[in-house]
């Protein structure tokens, strides 16, 4: 490199790692952006990441977003309000992505994103009734109704 | 029969299996009553709501949520016709708590969800008690004495997974203390120095292993720190800054009253001097006690809140060990607003750094009864938003909040 310091020269080529998810589509995404996965920043700091990191769980339409979520994230710059406004947008879809969302977070160790998008199924929870709360999540290892009503007047105040 | 057959025809195979990791994750953004209705969607949840690791992660995500309060009331011992309030500020709902055998008895210290309840000044009975799963339990009597000053802690030992209970109170003129761990079938008798009989003690607040008493000696604050897993006791001198009340201009002192009218049991002040017309007041600009110090034990700090006619200054305990515990300049914050002794506040908790939940006692109206009510305080704004529940008590000055209340699942029966 040069020894000048204008601020012209054009800035030191990013360090960029390949992710490849479970369809075989390959995503590139900086060094800085994947070091909030704190699975992949051990990857980093053990030098396994200078081939593509093969994510088997995750396919691409959902790696596609959880590296976008990445990017946004590692921007500098944001304002908190901004980037709220956004992540409210990025988690305004399908409950059945929200799952897919969590899983990758879980298994990339996002906390961020594993946050925000349990806290929206959380919300959505809320004013569900058990039946509509087994129906979302596909349970079907439901109580008998006397078994339900026995856990119900365990906890009768906070159905009141 | 729902079989699964039916289930992925009607396109629920893109619904994917959720770890019971996940599912925690997932319930933990719950209020503790969705938490509780969420036990009847089915055996694996409710098993999993119940388990320790679950119990923990849910108390550790109190941090994130708007607060819950209890609302003690503020009655004549004995009088046993109000219940306590459990108020869902995030859900604006307030819910009674009827429990017969805890009624009439007054909350104490407070610990991961569990309550110390017993009688000010009887040593019998007290209960450990948990507002959210109903539950309590009795702790071992310890035969008649006539007492007074009776005050119980709660401390949670996380080397031993066990809650140990700290009560003082004043026997034959001598100030006691006496321990036991939940589960336990009597209490201990400390010894401690004579002196300490003088000494008046607060309501006791537990943080990090340690339970702290405000107390006062002639003319001197200071804390009272007992480290339940050691049981050693230290007093901490508050810092030397805090109430040298010389340091910063003051607002204009016309009427520095002695202030020592009545105080309601949370301790603010009811009643101005004799002979005081409280009339064409608004003028007059009071000073508020420098001893206005309060502990507050919540969101994994302890935290003594100062404040004057209009700034707030907090601090914050530090050090692990009791030895090394120290008392640490926090922030400080304009109130934007001028507090007097018609006027007060007390902060009982915060659901962010930048929102504080205040209880506001006003006096303008009626002396004898104040008005309160629960406002947020916004620092980054400092502006005031009063809370919205439509169902709180229509006379709030029955009620004594308890300070530091974080709700859980804890039980006091396995505990």
């Amino acid at each position: 490199m040069s020894s000048s310091s204008s601020s012209s020269l054009p800035p030191c080529p990013k360090k960029m790692i390949t992710l490849k998810s479970s369809d075989g589509e390959t995503f590139q995404i900086e060094e800085t952006a994947a070091l909030q996965s704190k699975t992949l920043e051990n990857m980093i700091d053990e030098n396994c990441a200078s081939t593509p990191i093969p994510l088997r769980s995750i396919n691409g339409k959902i790696l596609a977003k959880v590296v976008e979520f990445c990017n946004k994230h590692a921007e500098v710059g944001v304002d908190a309000e901004s980037l709220h406004a956004w992540d409210a947008e990025f988690v305004n879809v399908e409950y059945t992505t929200l799952f897919d969302y969590i899983l990758a977070a879980n298994f990339l160790e996002i906390p961020t994103l594993l946050d925000l998008a349990s806290g929206v199924v959380g919300d959505m929870i809320k004013g569900k009734t058990p039946d509509e709360i087994r129906k979302m999540f596909n349970i079907n290892d439901a109580f008998s109704p006397e078994e339900e009503e026995e856990v119900r007047r365990a906890n009768q105040w906070a159905f009141e | 029969m729902e079989k699964s057959e039916k289930r992925s025809s009607s396109g629920n195979e893109s619904i994917p299996y959720l770890s019971p990791e996940i599912t925690t994750e997932i319930l933990c953004k719950l209020p503790i009553d969705s938490v509780l209705r969420c036990r009847c969607v089915c055996k694996a949840w409710c098993y999993l709501t119940k388990s320790p690791a679950f119990i923990e992660q849910l108390l550790s995500s109190n941090v994130d949520k708007p607060p819950s309060l209890i609302l003690e009331p503020n009655c004549a011992e004995n009088d046993s016709t109000q219940p306590f309030l459990f108020v869902d500020i995030g859900g604006h709902r307030v819910r009674q708590v009827c429990i017969d055998p805890l009624k009439g008895l007054s909350a104490m210290g407070t610990c991961r969800g569990l309550l110390c309840v017993g009688s000010l000044s009887a040593l019998d009975p007290v209960f450990v008690f948990n507002p959210v799963t109903r539950e309590y339990r009795r702790l071992p009597t310890s035969g008649e004495k006539v007492i007074n000053g009776h005050q119980v802690g709660l401390s949670f030992n996380p080397s031993t997974g066990k809650y140990e209970v700290l009560r003082t109170y004043v026997h034959e003129g001598r100030r006691c203390f006496e321990v036991t761990t939940l589960g336990a079938s009597s209490w201990r008798k400390l010894d401690v120095p004579n002196h300490w009989e003088a000494y008046f003690v607060y309501e006791p607040v537990f943080w990090n292993r340690t339970i702290h008493w405000k107390a006062s000696a002639t003319a001197c604050d200071f804390l009272l720190s007992f480290d339940v897993c050691h049981e050693k006791f230290r007093k901490i001198s508050f810092p030397k800054d805090i109430s040298s009340f010389g340091i910063r201009p003051r607002a204009k002192d016309v009427g520095h009253f002695g202030l020592g009218g009545r105080r309601d049991d949370d301790g603010q002040l009811l009643l101005p001097p004799q002979g005081f017309v409280p009339d064409g007041y608004t003028h007059l600009t009071t000073m508020i006690e420098p001893t206005e110090l309060e502990l507050l034990g919540f969101g994994g700090r302890l935290t003594i809140v100062e404040h004057d006619n209009e700034q707030m200054r907090l601090w914050e305990m530090t050090g692990d060990k009791l030895e090394d515990l120290s008392i640490e300049f926090w922030d400080e914050h304009d109130t934007n607003m001028e507090w007097n002794s018609f006027m007060t506040y007390k902060v009982i908790g915060w659901w962010s750094p930048e929102c504080y939940l205040l209880k506001v006692s006003d006096c303008y109206g009626d002396i004898w009864n104040p008005k309160k009510h629960f406002t947020q305080f916004l620092l980054e704004r400092a502006n005031y938003l009063p809370l919205d529940i439509p169902s709180l008590p229509s006379i709030p000055s029955m009620f004594i909040t308890v300070r530091g209340y974080e709700p859980s699942l804890v039980s006091p029966e396995t505990a």
